[in-house]
């Protein structure tokens, strides 16, 4: 519990408010020469290899990587061998299959940056996204901002535009992973705030650091203000 | 002469009177009627073109003698002789003295190359050129004669040039450095008896300018006397004879001058050669007086240059500029020549400060240059005696007027071309006419210019083949080698009977400007397109790494007999080429021009094949890709980029080819040449790589954002919108070109688009002519009223194939709304076709006792059937659903009801086209006396006017608001906004008394 000032002059009141979540992020750097890939795909289920021998060279190095990573950092969170870690799967994204663990989970992956993520108690999405001015400059006009977010991306200085750009998607992608419907809902129902952190709906939207060039962001359904986010580095070799 | 440092110009001339002003006077007394306006003075001079030119010769004041009672042989373009009478000589006209130029006036400044720089005036160069016309009279030139000349653009060979025509002896010029095979395939026409060269820069790898010369003078057995105008040693002893024209001129006496004869108008004055690239060099043959009069006229009339003027052409002696701005010597004005290489963007501009240039001609590639360097002429050098700038040789794009307007300063920007074939312009500036973007202002006076169409009837507004219709003074007398004139013939008058075919694309408008659209040999036909290749080169040129950039077509190698859109791409020194790049030249041609200029191909090479006029030679490039052997390679300036391009075509067509590896040509594979074709060039632009049809999205590396992309531009590509959902359950191209081909899903025709207070009146908007509503979005989020706002989506399909009329798809919404919304008053609005659907249930709800509140049509065209035989006369000049003008090309109603047919396989394309065109042309509407706002936008074509007569006769109750943008763009986001603004301004007053 804690004492929140309400907007007003001089209101105060005693208001159920939960601690802000913590959100722990592991960043994958998949270009690291090390990672041994047939290794990684050994810790997966059946399903997940099946899923994994699909797609370019690329795209299975990635998901196997990022799929390992996750039961890596579960393995170690509950105590068990990453293969042991009880994963299942909806519309590609995974979760606990056991609820009472409390855990959520979200992946995400863009270029040769892969994103794993944690968060106790609280519906999670992720998203990172390499930037590419030309692709942002595109999205301004691609049917999924709002009229409301172009209208303040346009405010924007330039230079910060089409950053803000890539920022809205992985913050609406976010939102839509953590809801579990993914693009079946379209982007452009979910309203950001076009700056790093915020809140929409329900959700409260924190930026994760990653490396210049990439845009990432976690939404946390939680009533708190800013989630916390921890971020370290899930190498060859372990956590760092 | 003598030689002085760069000094100031004259001072800015003030407020002028342009000369055309007096022109005017003296043709309304010979026609005996006011000739006001820029069209009716042109007017005149096509049909009274006797009378044009014989007023002409005689206001021009030129100096002639005999009789212009004939002023032409016959009205026939190909063979009319112009002033069988009169008699005159080109250098007298250029250097006499004139009543404001006189002997004192200056009239060259040359600019060497070291920047030292040397000063004429008219009586200097008057002298100049008769002692040294002397010297070539001793040397044993005669009167008839052909003389080849071969230096850069200095005054030295203006000297020789005028020399040379003094005397009655006919010119050719070329630039040293073209090469020896080049050379010799223009001169070895001209067999000339004497050869005036500058070694300057003649020299090549691994061979001497006296090398060059010597095999040069080895292929051409006509010449009798070489006369050279550099100072570098004499070349050993031998046949022909070597000598320096100055040293001629030297051993004159002090008092001798040749005699400047008058000879017959039609003397042969220039051989000068076309940009051919099959074949030799046409070899032209100009007339001195058709010549001299085509360029006085150009210069008073068009330019109003006149004495005090300060002309600088940036040419150089191989191409027609440097014979015009010669030319402007017979108005008194000083001509600034240079032989200094254009090694910055400052380099032009300083000279024209330096100068005091008050008229400065370009090309679009230097303004281009400044540009593309962030340099500015205004800020960087002191401009107050400029006064115009001229830009020829090229297609000058919107963008760099807005440039030149920006950072050259407020001065006319004159587009002006034509041709070394007529030694003129067909197109050009006027005085009078505002500057519009990327326009020309004015036709050629005299010269009965036309756009053709396909069919051979003249268009407005519409792009077509350049033609001349009428017999003018600077047409060749011919070409040389070419005893019955055959080839003459083939190359001018075969294609349109009657009138001279130039080659050029050209869209004139109804204000007789006009807007060049590249060369029409160059036309690209891809799937039965036709797209301008300036059109394309326009928009990726605006990419910072492509430097130049040439749209070919090629044979398609894996669709006999269809073409293939290819674009050869030089990029700029450093940037990177690859997939990256090529999908977004796709991407920025998709957005800025249309799906059907997106390349098929992009290739990237190191050059452009390009004529030493420094034209770029589309042919020889089509030739490389098809695999053709090349035709004339002397024509070409590089002509190692020919074997180049070829190699780049088949390394991006074999199939082991590397991706990226020079090229990015289609994978092979199943192609219905038609939805599955687009959806795979498609999914190949977002991904950046190439996939099979059954390759699922995602497992190719394809990212959700990626997946955004996709679906936008499946929509533009195919016109057709995809969902989500149907993307995800199949996200492979060949699923995709499934959903895209399966008919819409059953979604409720009547949906919300916005909820509002259900006590107003809903209104209902109506689908496009793609059936769905998608393209009101805009125009709905910023709609300030209270009432529901409800979309109606169509299907102009049916399952069979057939489609409804727009009778009976009005009948199926009146009968979809009556279902939601059974009774009381409601609003209806469309566009475009949709427009028409909501009149025609306005008339049923009317019928039915229930008329509408509010009707309003959102830019609606008429149905073919509403008008009159004028009318349709009128449509059909505009050309309103062809059309190719810029901003008003992009979706008309019948080109996005044929687009939505790329579904069916494309043999049965052309007949669907005609049912489609059918729909709206055969709709035969009914009066409506209810009230009807007419939402019309403010870019339309000339002549057209929307037709609101037409309207007004159905419906007399109508009403007019103005709104921005084009019919294609008026519901995007940028126009949308005062759209809604006015459309609810409308509503509210009808919500208000309703």
């Amino acid at each position: 519990m804690d004492l929140v000032r309400h907007r007003g002059p001089g209101r105060w009141a005693l208001r159920a408010r939960t601690r802000p979540p913590v959100v722990q992020v592991w960043r994958l750097h998949l270009d690291a020469p090390d990672w041994d890939v047939a290794a990684a795909a050994a810790v997966l289920s059946p399903a997940e290899q099946e899923r994994t021998t699909r797609g370019t060279a690329d795209v299975r190095r990635r998901r196997v990587l990022l799929r390992a990573g996750l039961r890596t950092v579960l393995g170690h969170r509950l105590g068990l061998a990453p293969a042991e870690v009880p994963l299942t799967e909806s519309d590609g994204r995974p979760h606990l299959t056991d609820p009472a663990t409390g855990l959520e989970v979200s992946c995400s992956a863009s270029g040769q940056l892969g994103l794993v993520a944690l968060c106790d108690g609280a519906a999670l999405g992720i998203d990172v996204q390499q930037h590419d001015d030309v692709e942002a400059r595109a999205g301004l006009d691609e049917g999924w901002l709002t009229a409301g977010e172009r209208a303040a991306l346009h405010a924007l200085p330039p230079a910060r535009r089409l950053a803000a750009v890539t920022r809205c998607w992985t913050q609406k992608e976010a939102v839509l992973k953590g809801s579990g419907v993914g693009l079946r809902r379209p982007p452009v129902t979910v309203h950001t705030p076009v700056t790093p952190a915020g809140r929409t709906g329900e959700w409260a939207l924190a930026a994760v650091p990653v490396p210049v060039g990439a845009l990432a962001s976690v939404a946390v359904r939680t009533t708190a203000r800013t989630p916390r986010v921890a971020v370290a580095d899930l190498s060859p070799a372990g956590a760092r | 002469m003598t030689a002085v440092a760069a000094g100031g110009g004259p001072a800015r001339t003030t407020r002028r009177i342009p000369q055309i002003a007096d022109f005017r006077t003296r043709a309304e007394a010979t026609a005996g009627r006011p000739l006001d306006g820029t069209q009716a003075l042109h007017r005149w001079s096509v049909d009274s073109a006797e009378e044009f030119w014989r007023t002409l010769l005689d206001w021009s004041g030129l100096a002639w003698d005999g009789s212009a009672s004939t002023v032409r042989t016959s009205a026939d373009v190909r063979d009319a002789r112009f002033f069988p009478d009169v008699r005159l000589n080109y250098a007298e006209n250029l250097l006499r003295p004139l009543p404001d130029a006189g002997d004192d006036a200056p009239a060259l400044t040359a600019v060497r190359r070291d920047g030292t720089v040397r000063r004429h005036t008219r009586g200097e160069l008057r002298r100049a050129a008769r002692r040294a016309g002397a010297a070539l009279l001793r040397a044993g030139v005669r009167a008839g004669d052909r003389v080849a000349a071969l230096a850069p653009n200095h005054d030295e060979v203006a000297v020789a040039g005028l020399a040379v025509a003094g005397i009655g002896a006919t010119l050719s010029t070329a630039t040293p450095d073209m090469g020896p095979a080049a050379l010799l395939g223009r001169f070895g026409q001209v067999a000339p008896r004497a050869l005036v060269v500058d070694r300057t820069g003649m020299a090549r790898e691994g061979l001497t300018a006296d090398a060059v010369l010597a095999e040069l003078v080895a292929g051409l057995p006509s010449v009798e006397m070489v006369l050279l105008l550099d100072d570098d040693p004499l070349p050993a002893p031998g046949r022909p004879a070597v000598a320096r024209l100055a040293d001629l001129v030297e051993e004159l006496p002090a008092e001798v001058e040749a005699e400047w004869p008058r000879l017959p108008f039609a003397h042969p004055l220039w051989v000068m050669f076309s940009s051919g690239t099959t074949g030799p060099p046409k070899a032209m043959v100009h007339g001195a007086g058709g010549a001299l009069l085509e360029h006085v006229k150009e210069h008073r009339l068009h330019g109003d240059l006149r004495a005090g003027d300060t002309l600088y052409f940036h040419t150089t002696t191989a191409w027609m500029m440097w014979n015009w701005q010669l030319s402007a010597l017979a108005v008194g004005a000083h001509v600034v020549v240079s032989e200094k290489l254009v090694t910055g963007p400052e380099t032009l501009w300083e000279l024209v400060a330096a100068h005091g240039v008050t008229v400065f001609g370009t090309s679009p590639a230097y303004l281009q240059l400044c540009q593309d360097e962030g340099y500015r002429p205004r800020d960087a050098v002191d401009l107050a005696a400029l006064r115009s700038v001229l830009s020829t040789g090229a297609v000058l794009h919107d963008w760099q007027f807005d440039w030149v307007a920006d950072a050259v300063g407020d001065v006319p920007l004159q587009s002006i071309s034509g041709g070394t074939d007529i030694v003129g312009c067909f197109v050009l500036g006027h005085p009078d006419e505002p500057v519009q973007r990327g326009r020309c202002q004015s036709l050629s006076l005299g010269l009965d210019v036309a756009a053709l169409g396909e069919e051979g009837r003249p268009v407005l507004g519409e792009v077509g083949e350049l033609v001349c219709r009428n017999p003018f003074p600077s047409r060749p007398l011919g070409f040389l080698d070419d005893p019955d004139g055959a080839r003459f013939a083939q190359s001018y008058f075969t294609q349109h009977p009657g009138a001279w075919t130039h080659g050029d694309l050209v869209e004139i408008g109804a204000d007789g400007s006009a807007r060049m659209r590249g060369r029409s040999d160059g036309v690209l036909n891809v799937d039965g397109v036709r797209i301008g290749p300036a059109e394309i080169s326009g928009v990726v040129r605006r990419l910072p790494e492509v430097a130049e950039t040439m749209a070919v077509e090629q044979q398609d190698p894996a669709r006999p007999g269809s073409a293939r859109l290819v674009l050869l791409v030089v990029p700029r020194p450093g940037a990177v080429v690859g997939e990256e790049l090529s999908r977004r030249i796709r991407a920025t041609l998709r957005s800025q021009a249309s799906a059907a200029h997106v390349p098929s191909v992009v290739l990237y090479v190191e050059g452009l094949p390009t004529t030493h006029n420094g034209k770029l030679s589309e042919r020889a490039a089509r030739d490389a890709l098809d695999g053709r052997p090349a035709g004339n390679l002397t024509a070409l300036r590089n002509p190692e980029t020919v074997a180049a391009i070829a190699a780049a075509a088949r390394a991006a067509t074999a199939p082991t080819a590397p991706a990226g590896g020079g090229g990015d040509g289609e994978r092979d594979g199943e192609d219905d040449g038609g939805l599955g074709t687009a959806v795979r060039r498609v999914f190949q632009d977002v991904l950046g790589r190439s996939v099979g049809a059954a390759e699922d999205f995602f497992d190719a590396g394809g990212t959700s954002r990626q997946s955004m992309t996709l679906l936008r531009r499946l929509r533009l590509e195919t016109g057709a919108p995809l969902a989500m959902e149907a993307f995800l359950a199949d996200p492979t191209v060949a699923g995709v070109a499934r959903a895209l081909a399966a008919p819409p899903a059953d979604r409720p025709a009547v949906h919300l688009l916005r909820p509002g207070d259900p006590a107003l009146p809903p209104l209902f908007l109506v689908h496009g002519a793609f059936g769905d509503t998608d393209s009101f979005r805009y125009l709905v989020e910023r709609l300030d009223v209270r009432c529901p706002v409800y979309g109606i989506s169509g299907t102009l399909v049916r399952p069979d194939g057939s489609r409804p009329s727009v009778v009976e798809v009005a009948s199926t919404h009146v009968a979809e709304v009556d279902a939601v919304w059974p009774e009381g008053p409601l609003l209806v609005a469309g566009y475009s076709f949709g427009g028409l659907v909501a009149y025609e249930m306005a008339r049923q709800f009317a019928a039915a006792g229930r008329e509408p509140l509010f009707v309003g049509l959102l830019d609606v065209r008429p149905p073919g059937t509403a008008l009159r035989p004028a009318e349709q006369r009128l449509k059909r000049l505009g050309a309103v659903l062809a059309t190719a003008v810029p901003g008003l090309r992009v979706r008309t109603p019948l080109q996005a009801v044929a687009d939505v047919l790329r579904r069916a396989p494309r043999s049965a394309e052309a007949a669907s086209e005609a049912d489609a065109s059918g729909v709206y042309e055969q709709y035969r509407w009914a009066d409506y006396a209810g009230p009807v706002t007419f939402f019309r936008v403010r870019r339309r074509i000339p002549v057209i006017e929307h037709f609101l007569s037409a309207w007004r006769r159905a419906a007399p109750d109508l009403r007019v608001v103005d709104t921005p943008g084009a019919h294609h763009d008026m519901l995007g986001e940028r126009n949308a906004r005062t759209l809604a603004v006015r459309l609810a301004s409308v509503l509210r007053d009808v919500l208000a008394a309703g």
